[in-house]
């Protein structure tokens, strides 16, 4: 039985090198939600997983690139969806554990002009392909203007669907004047979880 | 503003605080198609490379055994 090591809010704060306002901020703002219990008060206190500690280094690292925290709530939605569903087919994988292996895959964020949302999932020796195109506009709007608006446009013309955009306009091809890419990969390995 | 008053705004703050992206059906949605599109890529990396790394294992048997 594996039994997962967990992290309080002091200790992930001191692995991350942050101060914990900033983690607490992520929290409550919803972009990472603590594995292991979550504050509801004097005396609670906040228990984080492995994952948790990838989503805060990948947000953190989003967040000095002036992304806002909306779309890293959605990005980090992504990441948690992607280790429910691989660890189905794939008994034992995790996350970050599991990219911290020298033969994963590259899983890459990428934010393109738009802004869109873009990721990329390839072997080391061999060409990434590229998923997503999720327009942020609606997201982003929604942070800055407050209610609806923004949504609204993001759940009729500015939402595509995945698979028109991965055709239509790939990062790597389309001729973009700005993009901002994170490796998810490279971050879990950078990574020192003592379990 | 009377302790109720307090209270429910004080509690709306707090809902406003904690809207996420995923509170939206829509986007929840979108979010979940693109996270099981990248699932099923990762889990075919996967494969993909450990059939490989079966292939050579089992010619690296043969000719270990062919020189015997």
């Amino acid at each position: 039985m594996i039994i997962e090591r967990e992290w309080s809010l002091s200790e992930a704060a001191r692995m991350l090198g942050e101060p914990q306002h900033r983690l607490i901020y992520l929290c409550e703002k919803g972009v990472v939600i603590p594995d292991f219990g979550e504050a509801k008060g004097r005396g609670s206190s906040r228990r984080f997983s492995a994952r948790n500690i990838l989503e805060f280094a990948v947000a953190l690292k989003l967040r000095e690139l002036m992304m806002p925290v909306t779309a890293i709530a959605a990005i980090n939605h992504v990441m948690r969806e992607l280790e429910k569903l691989v660890s189905r087919e794939i008994p034992g994988f995790s996350l970050p554990r599991s990219l911290q292996k020298s033969n994963a895959p590259e899983l890459r964020i990428i934010i393109g002009d738009g802004p869109k949302l873009h990721f990329s999932l390839g072997l080391m020796d061999g060409p990434p392909r590229i998923f997503g195109g999720l327009d942020l506009t609606g997201l982003i709007s929604r942070e800055k203007g407050g209610r609806g608006s923004g949504l609204k446009k993001l759940s009729s013309s500015h939402a595509l669907t995945v698979d028109e955009t991965a055709a239509a306009s790939k990062p790597e091809t389309a001729p973009y004047k700005a993009r901002l890419e994170v490796n998810v990969t490279a971050m879990a390995r950078d990574l020192s979880l003592k379990v | 503003m009377d302790s109720q008053a307090f209270l429910k705004t004080k509690a709306k703050r707090k809902k406003e605080r904690q809207w996420t992206p995923t509170n939206n059906q829509v986007v929840r949605e979108l979010l979940d198609h693109l996270a099981h599109e990248l699932a099923a890529e990762y889990v075919r990396l996967i494969r993909e490379k450990s059939a490989e790394a079966d292939e050579g294992k089992a010619s690296a048997d043969e000719i270990v055994t062919g020189g015997a």
